[in-house]
């Protein structure tokens, strides 16, 4: 049980007493009780739970630490918790029993590193938070509830405890008279006030409620008043214990002053809340001196830890503290769209309070700086394909403009296919910022080679480095396969068969076997009824039998079912399977199985896909059963609403490729890997193994959610080669340059024997790598070029010399590289001055650039004999016809994509008419209605659309807007040496191609964030007819959420999509309470006048799109505007305590909001 | 072992238990307060509105409304069972043969099943022993019931639970004012597993006349090998009929209210 309790920490926990079990009993005994409590069958002996209150005791003394040392005080914390964490998970405790194990769980997890465990405790045994206590009579559960939600961060729910524990006493102390600090009902009281002064340090971080919560504490312990309730004292003492710990890990201690208070409230205060920081976070924050700070001024840093131990919000942490400090904006490189989404929305929760635009999902060759609206965004998130072609178009303006630059991932530089362009971008980032104070944070998931991330990215002063394994929930690692039972076999006799015509039938039994960690001792367990058939064939009857006969025997994905089902008793399950068919034919096995009922998220859901895939698709029915599948020919809005809806707990069972687990941080309760690979023509291939299947497994385990995840490998044999899958060595996760890759290297060997021949093959050369270096030689030459440097080997060489690969390659090797280097020099040398700057931007092979400026040529003869302004759809048109489609289709850089009328067996191949696909594309037709028009000979409703998701992914969302990008911006130049200018004209096109729009409104919409482009179509066209001459918007600010339904027929996320939109343009009011403290916003009008007076909120319908109406008196007085909705809902529904009054001024009606700081309240 | 039989006894026992117990309860408040319940029982006194209150307030979570009697047979326990435990206190304090350094009363429980507590004291050597105490009632309902069941339960529970009960006492006893005391708590847990001479323990029954039996502690050392200084302690309390007494002491509460 990996990350569970090794028997090193057991030993160092227990110390050497004769009357204690050996570290091996206990670690034998607990292993036990957590197989029996995967099974269900839960029950901790007392031998165990005493061991658990000897280790929590032995720690609990102030004086623990300096008797035990550190490390034994934190294993026996750390043991201690996890007992009581399997003792909670008994089915039968009482109400007190929960509490107490809670809260010394709690405790036990917080003083031994493992803080998120403290908060998932909190979440898991009490998700709304505890029972309604109070002092009269229930007061030392009212303290352990203090307790527990303190520990858990339930800010909320101790609030509203804390009220009501404090109108208690002031009543009571009114009718008595007397103070009830002089009573029993005293040690209550005071763990109440002290855990409300507590959560409102972190909350709002005046430093001064700590120590007046210590001396409280303190109090509690002498008393003698208090002496009957030794529960509460137990609560205090530890309250007291861990005080400086919290406050020295709360957000207002941990960063640094130079972080302004702002970002400090964006994180307290923003949703989720982050009140304290983790240990490894709060290690790497104070890593470097004080000059070489994280977040101010070190130049280069390296944070390379595994998933759930906090990286996301380091970034975070680090984008907030540059916005709020400096004048540059931020670039976030993530791998995937997926991810990228992803990203922004996190870091969205954070930056909407300071009011700093993000954007992501621009088009890889967008230029936003050529657009009429303004979106000029404080951060982009992007693929490196779109950094990439921005440093093309102008690496200075980059430079400029980005003053931080973070690649998320980037352990993906090692990637065959797309590992070097993101090599080339941090390449030339590195060089051409060594001297300025840009800064680069590179992240990455767990690396084999560290050390060469390190001297890669290491200038005068070392970067900042990070690594840990740390993470808070521990991992179970199983393996499940089958045992037929051969005893029970049924023989029979098959007079159709060819050969082989006797068949033996036995039952299968699932077996689940889980490793201990202490001496690696396995232990099993079998089903009781079977899962399943195995049938064998043999030629006689007495066999022997050894022929599968697949058709009488159960698939394995099918009889992975019960475990996967079981599994989903603890929570979501994300099992990954190697294909797509795969994902949806197990997706159905579970649905068979499952009776899950839909919930009224899930049929919006259902609504959602069926609006996107059609009333057929069969993830339209799965969903409603609480089941999806993902990959990546899903369409990018489907996969992000299963993604939400998996982590929200609608979705319980996700199956999905590695797309899903190497795309974006989407963690689950348990992870089943169905296969590791896939049967090709050349046998089975198994290729999701090393960092794939550690990023995989990573999943399991929510942190702060779960204490525990499990992992289970589907395997035809368990043995210790299985489980050592499960745990990559350094060498599987070493991560390669391309310039080192074997075949690069014999390909460099074979192309400059080429060249040597006849030089300029150079522009003939396929192979990938070899052509992809040279591209680059030639940019960073252009890149001379511009800057009307000397165009020489050696300073190309003083550029590749900040390459990776440059880390990792011997001087031979190196040497072969720059000889080839010198052969592209000679040829750019050679070349037209225009067209070799031109070439430099395409980001393609040489000789495609060659083909394109032919294409470009051929366009901008079109444009000059253009008479009249025509539509953005008419451009695209033009540009890919005549043949130029099918020219730009051949270049090497082209994906091909074949569509099939059938999955498998006796196929045959479909004609597309790309043309007229694009052409209702770029007008809006609907994702089903393109799929019945183009790929209607496609019967199986799935692979259609998995079929045209992969065609307009490949061909119009990544392809042609890179390729109509290129020739576009050529034509301009062509046009503009020749004295004409219609960058107008040509502006966006790839945008419109990527989100398939086709008018400048609808554009705006999808460029800031809908989802749907059928949507951004339709409000476009209502927009064109109702009021064309407001922007769109303002007109859609003017117009109320049920308008947005009556003229949009837009669903329930399309509408949570509209309002982020609309309010993208806006000043975050909770921004604004949060830096002022008070606002005050305009309602209403009045003829007479009004009182300042407290109001009343109501909502009808009460969702989230409802219009919020504002009652004075019974009498409705104002309403919120639409844009306005969703924030004042936020800041009605998420804990902020707020005074809020309404009056009027000049018959004007204002809503005045003030935030409080409620820690005085108890 | 003690025992007190005469009822002219009983009932001075059970209002000076009853008065122990608001004293205890109430002193710190205001003495007015225990001197208005005194008034009341002695004197049969009005009380004011704020003096009802706040007796009503102290000690109706233990006793009850005034004048209901408790019917369920949980209720009775508890009742039985708290009246136990303050006897038990009461006659500690009252020891004068120990060097008492600090008693930890028995727990408020609302649901804890029996009680206990925590007495450490100075051996004349000078050094410190702690005595972690168990504490039950014995008042059977049926005929045939010994005594020396409950004493079994009471070690067996102290067996299982003392860890636990350690365990928060340690975490308590670090605020005690005392730096000796407060070093002697943290080290409470490795006394107890390592059976140092620091360690021990204490059963008190408290049950009827009827039910005494004056061998019943007699394996108490064998159901603790592990308490190595030969302090192990039993203290059966006999008061008549036990239950009996429990009321009286209920009925001298609520006479004061």
């Amino acid at each position: 049980m990996e990350g569970s309790i090794a028997p090193e920490l057991l030993s160092l926990a227990l110390g050497d007493h004769a009357l204690l079990p050996t570290a091996e009993e206990l670690s034998d005994t607990l292993a036990t009780a957590e197989l029996s409590l995967l099974l269900q069958e839960a029950s901790i002996p007392e031998t165990l739970l005493s061991m658990g209150w000897f280790l929590h005791g032995i720690a609990s003394s102030k004086f623990a630490l300096e008797s035990y040392g550190i490390e034994r005080h934190r294993a026996a914390f750390r043991v201690s918790a996890h007992i009581f964490d399997l003792c909670l998970q008994q089915n039968d405790i009482s109400d007190l029993e929960r509490l107490k194990f809670c809260f010394a769980s709690q405790i036990g997890y917080l003083r031994s590193t493992l803080d998120p465990n403290a908060l998932a405790l909190y979440r898991r045994e009490f998700p709304n938070g505890c029972e309604d206590y109070s002092i009269f009579p229930d007061f030392q559960y009212a303290s352990l509830a203090c307790g527990v939600s303190f520990l858990g961060f339930g800010t909320g729910y101790l609030y509203s405890l804390t009220d009501r524990i404090a109108q208690q006493r002031e009543s009571t102390e009114a009718e008595w008279g007397v103070s009830l600090n002089s009573t029993f009902y005293g040690a209550s009281i005071t763990v109440a006030t002290a855990s409300r002064l507590l959560i409102s340090y972190l909350n709002y971080g005046r430093e001064a409620l700590v120590e007046q919560a210590k001396q409280i504490l303190r109090s509690c312990l002498t008393e003698e008043a208090f002496l009957e309730d030794d529960i509460s004292r137990w609560v205090a003492a530890h309250l007291l214990n861990i005080c400086d710990d919290l406050k020295n890990a709360s957000i207002w201690t941990v960063l640094p002053p130079n972080v302004p208070p702002m970002v400090r409230k964006a994180f307290a205060r923003g949703n989720p809340q982050i009140l304290t920081l983790w240990p490894p976070q709060i290690n790497l924050l104070n890593a470097g001196d004080e000059e070489n700070s994280l977040l101010s001024d070190a130049k280069r840093s390296f944070i390379s830890s595994p998933t759930s131990a906090g990286k996301t919000l380091i970034a975070q942490i680090m984008v907030a503290t540059h916005l709020a400090n400096n004048t540059t904006s931020v670039c976030y490189v993530a791998p995937t769209r997926s991810l990228c989404r992803e990203v922004h929305q996190d870091l969205h929760a954070r930056l909407r309070f300071m009011n700093k635009t993000i954007v992501s999902g621009i088009a890889e060759t967008e230029n936003l700086s050529l657009f009429d609206f303004t979106l000029i965004p404080e951060v982009e998130i992007m693929t490196p394909e779109r950094l990439s072609y921005l440093l093309r178009l102008d690496s200075d303006a980059v430079i400029n403009r980005f003053g931080l630059f973070l690649f998320d991932e980037v352990h993906m530089i090692g990637e065959q296919k797309r590992g070097w362009m993101l090599e080339q971008c941090l390449t030339i980032i590195h060089n051409y910022t060594k001297d300025l104070a840009n800064r680069i944070v590179l992240l990455s998931a767990v690396i084999g080679n560290r050390h060469h991330f390190i001297n890669w990215i290491s200038l005068d002063v070392s970067p900042i480095t990070f690594h840990g394994d740390w993470r808070g929930p521990r991992r179970i690692t199983s393996l499940w396969s089958t045992d037929p039972n051969w005893n029970d076999a049924v023989d029979s006799y098959n007079n159709r068969a060819h050969s082989k015509k006797y068949y033996r039938e036995a039952p299968l039994y699932g077996r689940l076997t889980i490793q201990t960690s202490h001496n690696g001792t396995v232990k099993s367990l079998s089903t009781t009824s079977e899962v399943g058939k195995l049938t064998l064939r043999s030629e006689t009857a007495e066999g022997p039998f050894s022929t599968k006969e697949s058709s009488r025997s159960t698939p394995k994905y099918k009889m992975l079912v019960p475990i996967i089902s079981y599994l989903g008793n603890f929570g979501s399950v994300l099992i990954i399977e190697a294909t797509k068919s795969a994902t949806m034919n197990l997706a159905s096995a579970l649905a068979e199985q499952e009776v899950i009922r839909a919930t009224d998220s899930l049929i919006q859901l259902a609504n959602l896909i069926q609006y996107s895939l059609g009333e057929d698709h069969p993830l339209r029915e799965l969903v409603q059963k609480g089941i999806a599948y993902h990959h990546g020919s899903l369409p990018l809005s489907v996969r992000g609403a299963i993604q939400d809806a998996v982590s929200n707990g609608d979705i319980k069972y996700i199956v999905a490729t590695t797309t899903l687990t190497e795309g974006i941080n989407l963690p689950v309760s348990s992870v089943v890997i169905a296969s590791q690979g896939t049967h090709t023509n050349n046998g089975y291939e198994e290729y999701i193994t090393g960092s794939k299947l550690l990023n995989a497994i990573g999943r399991a385990g929510r942190a702060a959610k779960e204490t525990e995840g499990v992992v289970v490998l589907a395997v035809q044999e368990p043995s210790e080669a299985e489980f050592a899958k499960l745990k990559p060595t350094d060498e599987d996760l070493h991560i390669k340059s391309m310039l080192a890759y074997e075949v690069s290297l014999t390909e460099l060997v074979n192309a400059e024997s080429q060249i040597r021949e006849r030089e300029d093959s150079l522009f003939e050369i396929e192979t990938k790598e070899v052509s992809d270096f040279l591209q680059f030689v030639w940019f960073i030459l252009s890149e001379l070029d511009k800057r009307g440097l000397p165009i020489s080997i050696e300073r190309f060489h003083a550029i590749i010399a900040d390459s990776f690969g440059w880390v990792q390659l011997e001087e031979e090797q190196k040497s072969n590289w720059l000889t080839i280097s010198e052969f592209v020099l000679n040829q750019y040398l050679k070349t037209d001055t225009n067209s070799r700057k031109r070439w430099a931007t395409s980001g393609t092979s040489l000789k495609s650039s060659k083909v394109l400026e032919t294409l470009a040529h051929e366009f901008a003869g079109w444009l000059l004999e253009l008479e009249t302004k025509v539509s953005p759809t008419e451009v695209i048109i033009s540009l890919l016809g005549v043949d130029r489609l099918s020219i730009v289709l051949e270049l090497s850089e082209a994906p091909t994509k074949t569509i099939y009328n059938r999955r498998s067996g006796g196929r045959t191949a479909l004609a597309i008419p790309t043309i007229d696909l694009l052409t209702d594309w770029l007008l809006g037709l609907s994702f089903p209605d393109l799929a019945t028009k183009y790929f209607g000979e496609v019967s199986e409703i799935a692979f259609r659309f998995e079929q045209l998701g992969d065609y307009l992914n490949v061909y119009f969302e990544t392809y042609l807007p890179w390729m109509t990008g290129i020739i576009a911006n050529w034509a301009n130049d062509i046009l503009a040496e020749t004295g004409e200018d219609i960058a107008f004209t040509l502006a966006h096109l790839p945008s419109y191609i990527k989100y398939g729009v086709s008018t400048p409104s609808s554009l705006e919409l999808m460029m800031r964030g809908l989802q749907s482009r059928t949507l951004a179509t339709i409000i476009s066209r209502k927009h064109e007819e109702i009021d064309p001459t407001t922007s769109i918007l303002d007109w859609l600010s003017s117009l109320s959420m049920s308008q947005w339904q009556d003229l949009f027929q837009a669903s329930l996320p399309q509408m949570r999509d509209l309002l982020n939109v609309v309010q993208s343009k806006r000043t975050s009011i909770v921004g604004q309470l949060l830096n002022s403290e008070t606002i005050v916003i305009e309602v209403g009008n009045v003829d007479m006048f009004l009182e300042r007076q407290i109001p009343e909120f109501r909502k009808t319908p009460d969702n989230d799109f409802s219009h919020i109406e504002i009652f004075a008196s019974e009498q409705l007085i104002g309403t919120i505007d639409t844009y306005l909705c969703t924030e004042i809902s936020y800041l009605l529904n998420n804990e902020y305590q707020m005074d809020s009054f309404i009056y009027s001024e000049n018959g004007n009606v204002f809503l005045e909001l003030k935030l409080v700081e409620p820690y005085s309240a108890a | 072992m003690e025992h007190v039989d005469s009822v002219g006894i009983i009932d001075d026992i059970a209002k000076m238990l009853a008065f122990a117990i608001v004293d205890f309860r109430c002193r710190r408040l205001d003495p007015r307060f225990v001197n208005a319940w005194k008034d009341r029982v002695e004197n049969n006194s009005a009380l004011s509105t704020e003096e009802k209150a706040v007796l009503k307030g102290m000690l109706i979570p233990t006793f009850g409304e005034p004048n209901e009697k408790f019917t369920t047979q949980g209720k009775i326990d508890h009742l039985e069972g708290f009246v136990g435990e303050w006897l038990w206190y009461f006659l500690m304090i009252e020891n004068t043969i120990l060097d008492i350094k600090h008693v930890e009363v028995p727990g408020f429980k609302s649901t804890d099943p029996g009680g206990d507590a925590l007495v450490i004291h100075k051996q004349p050597s000078g050094d410190l022993v702690f005595r972690l105490w168990e504490m039950k009632k014995f008042a059977p309902n049926e005929p045939g019931q010994r005594v020396s069941s409950t004493i079994t339960r009471a070690c067996n529970q102290l067996n299982t639970k003392a860890l636990e009960y350690l365990a928060r006492y340690t975490a308590i006893g670090q605020e005690l004012s005392d730096p000796e005391l407060e070093s002697f708590c943290s080290e409470l847990m490795p006394n107890w597993i390592k059976s140092d001479p620091a360690a021990s323990v204490g059963v008190s029954v408290a049950t009827s006349n009827s039910c005494l039996d004056i061998n019943c502690f007699s394996d108490l050392g064998d159901r603790f090998p592990q308490i190595s200084n030969g302090l192990i302690e039993g203290m059966l309390t006999g008061l008549a009929d036990f239950s009996a007494f429990a009321g009286k002491v209920q009925e001298f509460i609520w006479k004061g209210l």
